[in-house]
């Protein structure tokens, strides 16, 4: 049992699922609907950085920081022309049609990329050795990126003008308005920013993996489980649920029951009693079931910060 | 009727044309179309196999009809895609067999849409010609054919795994499957070899078809220390877990043996270096001539060891359906045993003979191994030779020349 590998390969997918987990869960706090098809944009985000660096032969690094922009560009697009009309339609509207959007993406994306997986422009580099545990390069750039844009945002929210309005939207929107506050400049930027979250997200799960069409579809259930622990709206929260279903899905099918079971008597020391890596993906939802029964609201409460 | 043995100094092209009942310098067929079913991955996680499975059914369909086509009219391949997943290829079926009424279906790539797909067709009685490779395509029926060997053969990879480490009783070994029919049936079929060779078994790792991050259940297969890992992957699952084996600190790959080396072809010769494993061949007695009409149409090889058995079972369909004399499909079926019988294909060694489930007697692979960046022939340490064959000991192995009777089928199926 490697402890230290189990950690740090929670760690990035923590990093990978939180970044996209924070944009979904922003948009909920200020427009009160699951976008199903948030995690589509994590996929379009990634295609629009493979264009930039392999078509367009930009460095990868510049690849992923216009198609960041671009990408909260495009979100703020879209609520311009589909969702800011449904605004007063109550949520079940717009849910179907982020759902109905994100297959539109699915397919779109097929139809111009293809099928085949592919890959940016970075060859494969061994992992660095550290205290036992392998990561590489892009795996520490993604989990120091990812903290450096989480700290950046909470002091968006805590220390800025616009952080407060979008604070004081997410409590109370009318209230919000009441006291001047122009909730369409708020809810623009919740766009921009929840986009160009997923698209980061995307990218760092492309780069870490490889890029295809269906990895969002792959994604959308983890991170709306990471959301739905967190508490849904909340950003604290959001940071939590990843790392807890992160670390959970990386130790769980490691965990060999054996090193605790035999000081009682109940096993040897050189059993294997540990979850067929088969189950894998049971655990993260067994564990939605498990801490929404203990605590229905998620851990934090429904508040954005 | 013309013996195997008689017919093996023919080309396959007259072969075809003798078995239609043409002259060399075939009459276009003209009159409208017999359709083709065909049903395969063209989009979702398999999808390159898919691609190259279909154009390899497009060559054979040509080469159908300048050789004068079927019952003198043309076969026309009516394509649905499965999407790589079991519900869309349950609503294709029944597609092709309602709506378009197709007397035979060809496809299948994957044992998680071919099964359900085989079913659906089996029920309506329409001829699937599939190369999936569950155990469990013997249980679907009479209508279901093969050409391309069961999981049961996935036993040769071990035998050859034992071969390389001469000198080792106690070797252990673990094993990455897909966790779905094929990749279950190779788990327990690649244990059960294990044991019955006397090795050790230390770990399974079945894991989720293009979940993209495998480090979690790769990182357990490590700690279980085997001696050598087999491999069971496919596509682009292939690459992400060699990279990211790579990345978790393996840098000898001497040590992975895999049933589908080819799905590593595309990767950097440094994360494939020393990996052997078996490859399912394309050198049957017109495999050249069938790889460069492929490479003069397509501008590559197959990218899919796999592929080329869809080239061979359409025209094995084709020339049962001369056979036959007629679309009924029951006689088509009938038909099936003596067509592959006396067909010399080009996957595999070019011996397509159907057993009395209508599946593959015996299948091949050739050990190969990445050296370099050269993808080479390979023959393990105490072998004299890299060609693995697997045939069946009981009266699975025997190659039938004609169809099982009634009262079979109905032992076979019930």
């Amino acid at each position: 049992m490697n402890v230290a590998q189990m950690l740090v390969s929670g760690l990035i997918s923590a990093a990978e699922l939180g970044i996209i987990a924070i944009g979904l869960t922003l948009t909920f706090s200020i427009l009160r609907f699951a976008n199903f098809s948030h995690a589509s944009m994590a996929v379009v985000g990634a295609y629009l950085a493979y264009f930039l660096n392999v078509t367009l032969g930009a460095p990868l690094f510049l690849a992923f920081i216009v198609a960041v922009l671009a990408m909260g560009l495009f979100g703020v697009a879209v609520d311009t022309a589909i969702f800011r009309i449904m605004r007063n339609t109550g949520d079940l509207t717009p849910m179907i049609t982020s759902l109905g959007l994100s297959l539109v993406i699915q397919y779109s994306v097929q139809a111009i990329w293809g099928p085949q997986f592919l890959r940016y422009r970075y060859g494969v580099r061994p992992g660095l050795s550290l205290l036992g545990a392998h990561i590489t390069a892009p795996q520490l750039g993604i989990i120091v990126v990812t903290t450096v844009a989480l700290f950046a945002f909470h002091a968006l929210l805590k220390f800025t003008t616009l952080g407060k309005a979008m604070r004081a939207t997410a409590t109370n929107p009318e209230l919000a308005q009441a006291c001047s506050i122009d909730v369409n400049t708020v809810i623009r930027a919740v766009w921009f920013i929840g986009t160009a979250f997923a698209g980061l997200g995307g990218m760092f799960f492309a780069w870490d993996t490889q890029l295809d069409p269906y990895f969002g579809f792959n994604l959308i259930i983890p991170v709306f489980c990471v959301v739905l622990i967190g508490g849904v709206g909340s950003f604290y929260g959001a940071i939590a649920g990843a790392l807890i279903i992160g670390l959970t899905e990386n130790v769980a099918i490691n965990l060999n029951l054996a090193s605790f079971l035999a000081p009682l008597g109940l096993a040897s020391a050189g059993d294997d009693i540990s979850l067929s890596s088969s189950y894998k993906p049971a655990v993260a939802y067994g564990l939605v079931v498990v801490l929404l029964l203990l605590r229905p609201s998620g851990i934090a409460q429904r508040e954005l910060i | 009727m013309v013996s195997r043995r008689e017919l093996g100094g023919y080309s396959g092209a007259l072969i075809a044309a003798a078995a239609i009942g043409r002259a060399r310098a075939a009459t276009p067929p003209t009159g409208e179309p017999v359709k083709f079913g065909v049903l395969v991955g063209l989009t979702g996680p398999s999808a390159v196999a898919g691609n190259a499975c279909y154009q390899c059914m497009q060559i054979a369909a040509d080469e159908v009809n300048a050789a004068g086509g079927v019952l003198g009219r043309p076969i026309k391949l009516v394509v649905q895609d499965d999407e790589g997943r079991p519900k869309a290829a349950v609503d294709a079926a029944n597609l092709l067999s309602d709506v378009e009424k197709v007397p035979l279906a060809i496809g299948g790539y994957s044992s998680s849409t071919a099964l359900p797909a085989g079913q659906v067709f089996n029920q309506k009685s329409v001829i699937w010609v599939t190369d999936a490779t569950t155990n469990k395509l013997k249980t679907v029926g009479p209508f279901c054919f093969d050409t391309a060997g069961l999981a049961d053969q996935a036993a040769g990879l071990v035998d050859f795994v034992k071969a390389d480490h001469p000198g080792n009783p106690g070797l252990k070994l673990a094993g990455i499957f897909e966790n779905n029919p094929i990749g279950q049936d190779r788990d327990t079929v690649s244990r059960e070899r294990t044991k019955e060779l006397g090795l050790a078994w230390q770990h399974s790792m079945l894991y989720q078809v293009g979940a993209g991050d495998f480090r979690a259940e790769l990182q357990k297969l490590i700690d279980s220390k085997p001696d050598a890992i087999l491999t069971d992957v496919y596509d682009n699952d292939a690459q992400v877990m060699q990279k990211q084996l790579y990345e978790l600190g393996m840098t000898d790959f001497s040590s992975i043996y895999s049933y589908n080396l080819s799905a590593y072809s595309t990767l950097d010769p440094s994360l494939t270096n020393g990996m052997k494993g078996l490859d399912y061949v394309t050198s049957g007695p017109r495999a050249d001539e069938f790889l460069k009409r492929y490479v003069a149409r397509f501008g590559k090889p197959p990218s899919d060891a796999w592929a080329p058995p869809f080239y061979d079972a359409v025209w094995i369909a084709a020339i049962a359906v001369n056979m036959a004399n007629s679309l009924d499909s029951s006689r088509i079926r009938d038909m099936m045993w003596p067509s592959a019988y006396h067909t010399l294909g080009v996957s595999g060694q070019g011996d397509k003979g159907f057993n009395m489930y209508g599946k593959q007697a015996a299948d091949q692979g050739m050990g190969q191994m990445y050296k370099d960046g050269k993808y080479v022939d390979y023959t393990p340490k105490s072998s004299r030779s890299n060609l693995v064959v697997f045939r069946y000991s009981n009266e699975e192995g025997i190659v039938l020349d004609k169809a099982p009777s009634a009262e079979e089928f109905k032992k076979l199926y019930g």
